[in-house]
């Protein structure tokens, strides 16, 4: 299984929700500090959209370290 | 040094046209859009607004309305609120065969725009409405102050705008709103009840000093931003799709095809948004020495980012970037409209409003697909037999070096030839 992990630069991310747009159940936005926050679900998402996510994200908020230990 | 009819001068400028190159310089954190120093009493139109926010203040403001522009507040807009108001409205504003579609599109729009600003009008008559695009047009010149040919003129104009804006509009919605969020404070109302617009919540989050509202200026010209944005850009795209449609020697049959494929009619608007973007040379000054694309930017250098040339890649795009293609293939990669939206922080927030969501390669979506209000806008005006004015040209709007932006389009629908005026229910369209 691929173990992932996702985090989340609470200091970076201004809660655009692009992360859970294309992976809904692997982020979701506390609405209470406006920013995303990585589900459980996150760590074994597909990691072609993990990598979308990070791409998309519009500060550099989100970074995935694959089970190798290599960065997205 | 470098004067392009600012308020600061620059040590540098450095010009990027490459779709890479121009994406990673709106990711830079160290390049911002904060060009005029004045004070808004001095002249500076856009003082303190979140699009020219750098740092700790744009994250703070852009993490509350952030808000206005999720998934399902989306989807409420667009599969509920809008298709009524819009077709209402429609059939109201074509009253004679032969129409101008720009102010079409600009009142159609500034309905939505309005509610999610947080703007209450009289649903009883267009009056409000048409004041209000005409303030819009006030601040869409304002919004390109960069590219304005007679900026101080602008200036004036906007100034003038601001101050009717704020009395007709923004304080009788203030007071209104102030009042509430004060009953919640209370206890006696619960917050659900409290409107979703931008003003509430900026009302809502005043005392958080990282949001830097305490000037009651900066909160119109906020309120401002967000109408101006979601009106002036949609009635733009809405104008210049027609006019890449009509281009075409099968015209006549793709605006059949805009009227019976939804997916279509969106793809149509993301080709129009990546050949005509509302913003064509996007310009960030340098807050920092910094390396961007491999380039070295000296602090306080002017970047400008040549968007038209980015969208047109032959690598990420095909072989014939120029030519108006809904149905090209787009590398997975990069969205379909190009850079049109910006990237990074300054990403516009309401860009799936006016576009909808990315579309997939396959060009099969499900049923929570997010369209877009212009797709939808084109559908309507396209359902309704639209064809070119042939004894009158379009107009573009002149005060402003952006190529993308009209004054006037006529057009003539067939479908209303020979037939009487449309009466409908205003109030029923805009209740």
């Amino acid at each position: 299984m691929n173990e992932t992990q996702v985090t989340v630069d609470r200091d970076r991310c201004i809660g655009s929700a692009e992360c859970v747009r294309v992976l809904p159940d692997a982020f979701r936005i506390d609405e209470t500090l406006g920013v995303s926050v990585p589900q459980p679900a996150a760590r074994t998402a597909d990691l072609r959209s993990l990598a979308e996510v990070v791409r998309n994200c519009p500060t550099g908020a989100i970074r995935v370290v694959d089970s190798r230990g290599e960065a997205l | 040094m470098t004067d392009i009819g600012l308020l600061t001068e620059f040590t540098a400028t450095i010009e990027l046209d490459r779709y890479e190159d121009v994406r990673a310089a709106l990711f830079e954190p160290n390049l911002s859009r904060s060009f005029d120093k004045r004070s808004y009493e001095d002249g500076n139109i856009r003082g303190g607004i979140v699009s020219i926010a750098h740092g700790a203040v744009h994250r703070a403001r852009r993490r509350v309305e952030n808000t206005q522009f999720r998934a399902d507040v989306l989807r409420l807009y667009e599969q509920e609120l809008f298709p009524r108001v819009m077709n209402d409205l429609l059939d109201v504003l074509i009253e004679a065969e032969r129409v101008d579609l720009f102010p079409i599109g600009e009142l159609i729009s500034v309905v939505l725009a309005a509610r999610r600003a947080g703007i209450d009008y009289d649903p009883s008559s267009l009056e409000d409405l048409r004041k209000l695009v005409d303030h819009v047009d006030l601040f869409s010149q304002g919004s390109a102050i960069l590219d304005a040919k007679d900026p101080d003129r602008v200036r004036a104009l906007v100034r003038e705008t601001y101050a009717e804006f704020d009395r007709d509009f923004v304080q009788p919605a203030w007071q209104r709103r102030a009042a509430l969020i004060q009953q919640v404070r209370r206890g006696e109302l619960s917050e659900e009840k409290l409107p979703h617009d931008i003003l509430t919540i900026l009302l809502s989050h005043r005392d958080d000093p990282q949001m830097e509202l305490d000037d009651d200026g900066r909160i119109v010209r906020e309120v401002a931003t967000y109408l101006q944005g979601g009106t002036h850009t949609s009635a733009q795209t809405l104008v210049n799709a027609f006019d890449l449609i009509f281009a075409g020697p099968d015209h006549e049959q793709v605006v059949d095809r805009v009227a019976s494929d939804t997916l279509f009619a969106q793809r149509a608007v993301q080709e129009t948004l990546r050949l005509r973007p509302t913003t064509p040379k996007m310009k960030r000054r340098a807050e920092a020495d910094v390396e961007v694309a491999r380039r070295r930017v000296p602090k306080d250098a002017l970047v400008v980012l040549d968007v038209v040339k980015a969208n047109r890649d032959p690598v990420l795009f095909g072989a014939r970037p120029d030519e108006f293609d809904p149905d090209r293939a787009v590398d997975p990669t990069v969205s379909r409209w190009g850079l049109s939206f910006g990237a990074g922080p300054h990403q516009c927030p309401g860009r799936a409003v006016g576009g909808g969501f990315p579309i997939p390669a396959s060009f099969e979506v499900d049923g929570d697909h997010v369209f877009g209000l212009v797709a939808l806008e084109l559908q309507a005006v396209a359902r309704r037999g639209v064809r070119p004015d042939p004894d009158r040209a379009p107009e573009r709007d002149t005060r402003t070096e952006r190529f993308t932006r009209w004054a006037h389009y006529p057009v003539r629908f067939v479908s209303l030839s020979g037939r009487g005026p449309i009466k409908h229910d205003l109030r029923r369209a805009l209740g």
